[in-house]
This record gives C-alpha cells, sequence and structure tokens, in this order.
C-alpha cells in the first residue's frame, strides 16, 4: 500500500458532562473520523487550549484545531463566552465552530447563527452529524478509517 | 365689588387740585348716593388709592406735580382696577383721545354742560357699568387662557409619560420643564424640582431657594416624593401668595400625574421582571429538564445499537420503553413550555402575507407530506395582521393534525379563506378521521386527547396551543367534523389588528380539560 501523508489535525471538544464526551467520541469513531478528540471541561480551559497557555503551552502537542464544539452551558466560562471571545480575536475566528446543546431554545439558535458558528447540533452529536460537519470544512485533512 | 363697600354704596374719589370744583364735585356724588373722597394732587390720590378699594375716580388731567395723565399710567401698570373718568379743562379731541387709549373709561370737559348736575354722575354710573362688563370679560378671557395652559399641561405630561421607554429619568427632567410655564406666567419667577426619593428632576433654570411651594407625589396613597416650585425671592403674585389658587390645583393635578406615572412605571417594571424570571425559569426548565432526558433516550439507543445482540427479544423490547418514555416526556416539557410561553413573550403583529406562511409551512412540512404520500393545497389567501412565528406555529400544527389523524391512502389537507366585512375566515380542511360532535368541543382544551398515544403519538397541547394563538390576534377558532369523513377548521380573524388581546384561557374552560386531538 503507498503511504499517504495526512496532516492529523486535532479536534477540539469542549465538554463538561462525561457521558455526553462519551457519546460524541463514540459518534467519531462510528463515522470512522479517527483524528485525535482533546476533551476540555470548560471555557476557561478552552481559552487556555487555544492560546496555548496554562497547561497547553506545548505548540506541537496542540496545534490550532481543525474544527471545535463547543456546548453551551458550562461551569465558569460558558459556552456563549467562549464562542463571543474565539469570534472577536482576528486569528482564532478562522477555526470552525460548531455548537453541540440540549438547547433548542429559539434564543440560543438565534445566538449560534448571530455568531456565524458552522452547525448547531441538538445533542445527542450523531455519527451522520460528523460527517456534516467535517463535509462543510474548506480543503480535505481527514483520514478514514476502514469502512467496514 | 369692594369689600370695604359701605352699605352697597359705590366709593368715588374725586382727583382735583381746584378746590372749587373739588368740593362742587364731592357734594354732587355724596347727594346722588357715592361715598366719596377726594385728593388734591397725584399722590395723594395714589396713597389713598393703595390703602382703599375704589369704584370709581374722577381724574384731573392737568395737576401740578403729577398730572392725570401720569397717575393714569401708574393705575394702569398694576392692572386696571376701577374705571377713571379723565376731565379736563379745556376740550380737546387729541386728549381725550390720548386718555382713552391709556384706559380711562371715560372722558369729560370741564368747560361743556355735561360736567354738571345729573349728567355728570349718569355718565359716571355708565363708566362703572362698562367697566364691570370689561372686567367680567377680562377675568373669563384670564379663566380660559389659565385652563388652556392648564390642559396644555396636563397633555404635554400625558404624551410624554406615554412614551416613556426605558428609565424615567429623561421623562422626569422634561417633565419639570413643562410644569414650569404653568407655574411661573410669562416672567421665569421660579423653577420646578421633581424629587422622587433620594433622586431629583428640575427645569433647566435650577436655583436654590427657601421660598418654595410644595406638593406631595403619592404612589397609591404612599408618599414618594415631592414636586417643588422654587421661588426667587421677593417674588410671587401681587397679594403675596406665592401660587394662584389655579396654579396650585394644577401643580396638584400634575403631582398626582406624576404620582401616577411612578406607579404605573413601577408595576410595569416589576411585570417585565417577572416575565424575564419566567423566562429564565423557562429556560433552565427546558434546559435542565430535558438533560438528564435526552440522555435515557441516547443511551437506550446506544444500548439497542450496541449491545441488541446481546440481549433476547423481550429486553430489546424494554429498552425500547426506556426509549419511547424518555422521548414522550421530553416532548411534553417541550410543548408545556411552547404554551407558558406564549403568555410571556409579546405578539409583533404586523401586516403577514399568509401565502408566504403556508409556504414555509409546506416547506417544515415536505418529509411528511412525501412520507405519508400526502397532498397540500392551498386557494388564494389574504394578508392579515399577525405575528409571522406564531402563525407559522398555528398553520403548522393544523396541518400537521389533518396528516397526522388520516387513515386515507393519499391524505388531503386543503387551506383556504373567505372574505367577511370585518375578518378573514380561513378554513383548513382534510379528509382524515373526523371526531363527533361532542368531541369537537372539547379538542381545544390542553392536554385533551381524543385517543391513546398507542393510536396516535402526541401530548395533547397542539390545539390549545391553535387557540391561544388565534385569541393572542383577537380572532375565533372552532371546527365543523365528521366522524370518518374528515374535519374542517375555521379560523377568524380580524382585518383590524387585534388590540391587546389576551391569550389566557378562562378558568373554568381549563378545569374541563382532558386528552387531545393533537
Amino acid at each position: 500500500m503507498p503511504s499517504i501523508t495526512v496532516q492529523t489535525s486535532r479536534i477540539l471538544l469542549v465538554e463538561d458532562d462525561h457521558d455526553d464526551a462519551l457519546v460524541a467520541q463514540r459518534s467519531f469513531s462510528k463515522a470512522n473520523v479517527w483524528n485525535p478528540v482533546d476533551i476540555v471541561r470548560s471555557g476557561q480551559e478552552a481559552w487556555e487550549y487555544l492560546n496555548h497557555q496554562g497547561a497547553y503551552t506545548d505548540r506541537e502537542k496542540c496545534p490550532p484545531p481543525l474544527f471545535v464544539l463547543v456546548d453551551l452551558n458550562l461551569p465558569g466560562m460558558d459556552g456563549r463566552e467562549l464562542i463571543t471571545r474565539i469570534q472577536a480575536d482576528a486569528r482564532l475566528r478562522e477555526i470552525p465552530l460548531i455548537v453541540i446543546s440540549t438547547s433548542d431554545y429559539e434564543k440560543d439558535i438565534e445566538f449560534g447563527r448571530r455568531q456565524g458558528v458552522q452547525h448547531y447540533v441538538i445533542k445527542p452529536l450523531q455519527p451522520q452529524n460528523i460527517l456534516a460537519i467535517i463535509g462543510a470544512l474548506p480543503g480535505f485533512r481527514i483520514i478514514l478509517g476502514n469502512a467496514t | 365689588m369692594s369689600p370695604e363697600k359701605t352699605e352697597g354704596k359705590s366709593r368715588l374719589i374725586v382727583v382735583e387740585d381746584d378746590e372749587a370744583l373739588r368740593r362742587y364735585l364731592c357734594s354732587l356724588f355724596s347727594a346722588n348716593g357715592f361715598t366719596v373722597d377726594s385728593a388734591q394732587d397725584g399722590h395723594e390720590a395714589l396713597g389713598l388709592v393703595a390703602e382703599r378699594e375704589y369704584d370709581v375716580m374722577l381724574l384731573d388731567q392737568k395737576m401740578p406735580g403729577l398730572s392725570g395723565t401720569e397717575v393714569l399710567a401708574r393705575l394702569q401698570a398694576d392692572g386696571p382696577r376701577f374705571p377713571v373718568i379723565m376731565l379736563s379743562g379745556h376740550g380737546s379731541e387729541e386728549l381725550a383721545v390720548q386718555a382713552l387709549q391709556m384706559g380711562a373709561t371715560d372722558y369729560v370737559t370741564k368747560a361743556a354742560d355735561a360736567m354738571f348736575g345729573d349728567t355728570l354722575v349718569e355718565k359716571t354710573r355708565k363708566a362703572m357699568e362698562c367697566f364691570a362688563q370689561e372686567e367680567e370679560q377680562r377675568q373669563s378671557l384670564k379663566t380660559m387662557r389659565q385652563q388652556m395652559s392648564e390642559l396644555g399641561c396636563l397633555y404635554a405630561l400625558e404624551k410624554l409619560f406615554d412614551s416613556v421607554e426605558g428609565s424615567p429619568r429623561v421623562a422626569l427632567s422634561a417633565a419639570a420643564n413643562i410644569i414650569l410655564p404653568s407655574a411661573s406666567g410669562a416672567d421665569l419667577r421660579c423653577c420646578a424640582v421633581i424629587r422622587i426619593g433620594k433622586e431629583e428632576y428640575n427645569s433647566n433654570d435650577l436655583f436654590e431657594s427657601e421660598v418654595r411651594e410644595t406638593f406631595d407625589i403619592r404612589e397609591r396613597g404612599k408618599i414618594v416624593g415631592a414636586l417643588e416650585i422654587r421661588f426667587r425671592d421677593g417674588t410671587g403674585h401681587p397679594d403675596g401668595a406665592l401660587l394662584s389658587e389655579m396654579e396650585r390645583d394644577l401643580m396638584m393635578a400634575v403631582a398626582d400625574r406624576i404620582g401616577h406615572f411612578m406607579d404605573f412605571w413601577h408595576t410595569e417594571q416589576r411585570l417585565r421582571e417577572s416575565n424575564a424570571s419566567l423566562e429564565e425559569y423557562a429556560y433552565v426548565a427546558s434546559h435542565d429538564l430535558q438533560a438528564p432526558l435526552q440522555k435515557i433516550e441516547s443511551f437506550a439507543q446506544l444500548l439497542i445499537e450496541d449491545y441488541a445482540s446481546q440481549v433476547d427479544e423481550s429486553g430489546r423490547y424494554y429498552i425500547s420503553v426506556l426509549y419511547k418514555s424518555a422521548q414522550q416526556m421530553r416532548r411534553l416539557i417541550k410543548d408545556v413550555l411552547t404554551l407558558a410561553r406564549l403568555d410571556s413573550d409579546g405578539l409583533a403583529l404586523k401586516p403577514v402575507d399568509l401565502k408566504d406562511i403556508l409556504d414555509i409551512v409546506k416547506d417544515n412540512l415536505s418529509h411528511r407530506l412525501v412520507e405519508r404520500n400526502a397532498v397540500l393545497t392551498m386557494g388564494p389567501l389574504p394578508v392579515v395582521h399577525g405575528d409571522e412565528t406564531r402563525l407559522i406555529q398555528l398553520f403548522q400544527n393544523l396541518i400537521g393534525n389533518a396528516l397526522k389523524f388520516n387513515d386515507k391512502p393519499e391524505p388531503r389537507a386543503e387551506v383556504g379563506a373567505e372574505e367577511e366585512p370585518d375578518a378573514w375566515k380561513i378554513c383548513v380542511r382534510d379528509n382524515g378521521i373526523g371526531m363527533s360532535r361532542e368531541d369537537a368541543r372539547r379538542i381545544f382544551l390542553p392536554f385533551k386527547r381524543l385517543h391513546t398515544s398507542e393510536e396516535y403519538e402526541g401530548t395533547g397541547i397542539g390545539l390549545a396551543l391553535c387557540r391561544k394563538i388565534v385569541r393572542q390576534h383577537g380572532g375565533t377558532i372552532d371546527v365543523d367534523s365528521e366522524a370518518g369523513v374528515g374535519s374542517t377548521f375555521w379560523i377568524r380573524l380580524p382585518k383590524e389588528p387585534a388590540a391587546e388581546a389576551s391569550g389566557d384561557l378562562n378558568p373554568s374552560e381549563q378545569l374541563n380539560s382532558g386528552g387531545g386531538y393533537a
């Protein structure tokens, strides 16, 4: 087999709920998306990850992620504040944002629309959601596992 | 006219430097029933006038020192209080005209026959009558002006308070400036200050002064502040009062109005806050109640997807019950919240083309239309006054029902409109399962279901929601139905925008609630 070198971009999941993170990870593997998924538990932690601060100073280990999945309701700095801060940052604004939330409340959906997030996914995150997110990304940078 | 008038006699003052003439006039008028005072020059006359109320004055034009013309000018400066008849030694039309222009009521030449006897007394009486009439007119004009200014002031306040959005701060400062002219007349002898608690709102020309009149501002009977009219020292009305009786009445009305405004504003604020907390509550409920259910639902699904082969048939059934129940409860929470939020969210009524609404509904339902092999047809539809989101909700529910409660191989739903003088009558007709007359009366009640959830799933809220929406638009909804043949839902929407229609169900209707068509 010819070896293919593909950029192994990481994916950032901002989710405080362990079970929801588990469901998301399962969906990634069901969708055959094998990019490493880094999970952070709060908006603050995500902000540090994206800005190479705190525990995330190693730029090699955490390069800019392929996209960021953000839960809206998080402890401390919540998903709304995180998204607002990312969109206000000229450099981080380039990273596609996807909201994953239990809330189908119009205000939250409208918030997502105003902030220009790529997708608004109502939980649980399903394999087909991940394929839709990947499909909407600019350029092909995905490692696909063996379809079985 | 005067409180000092003795025994109904009119009091006359003769101002004449010629002693003989003065005596003659005094005796003439005394003989004719007048109380008579006399002065021999202008200064003496002004002194007497300042002390006493007079009913009429005979005033010599040409006197040493202060002339009659000058005396007249000074009397007129404070506003005319009694008629003045000018006496002149030599008839000159020019002088006569000048005197009349300055406010004298009449003019008499000493040389003429008119000067003597009954003629003069007659003239004097006429002058008094004439003055009394003029005075009456002046008073009614003054009253009218005052009333106009009063009305103007209250009207302007009304307009101002009606237009307030957000904090009343700006409105109260503006109010102080509206009040000011009514309290101060033309000259800005005062400033207006509205005090509410510790806050002060004032007219533009604020100054400090202890000379003031204060009016309590009451909110529901409780004093919450005051309206203060502060006066520059040494000002006020000629009679020494700061405000006239009318001005005082007006200021009391104004203070009253400000109290009402504060009450209204506070009530509205409380309402806004309670709406906001209801909104907050609804949000927390929708999120925190739904999150665990969603977890039950998705993990039940994961169990089926990943471990179905490891449990037997009845195990799989148990899991599916878990899944369906969680799903049903989640839908129920969502519907109840939607129904509750219809009350708290305001309606934004504007012209809406029903054709556009139905196009959106058709698009939203396209998947189900295809799935059910259903046909949705639309006749010509009007533009109505409504809230876009709510109307979409309304028709989506009705048409959704038409498809759901339908056992025909090709379900049909038809939307049409009829014009009535004051309203649009919109119908949604289907060829579904229909219902009996008794059932038709009950279906708009919340949680009223006609079928078990095994037969037709749903929460029983859909049609209650529809009725609420229609009522919020000032309209009515009803149904004609025949079991096995189909149903026609009628919605009557008024052509004129509905004024503050209430979406509340009346309590007796709520008591009857049971299962649902929706």
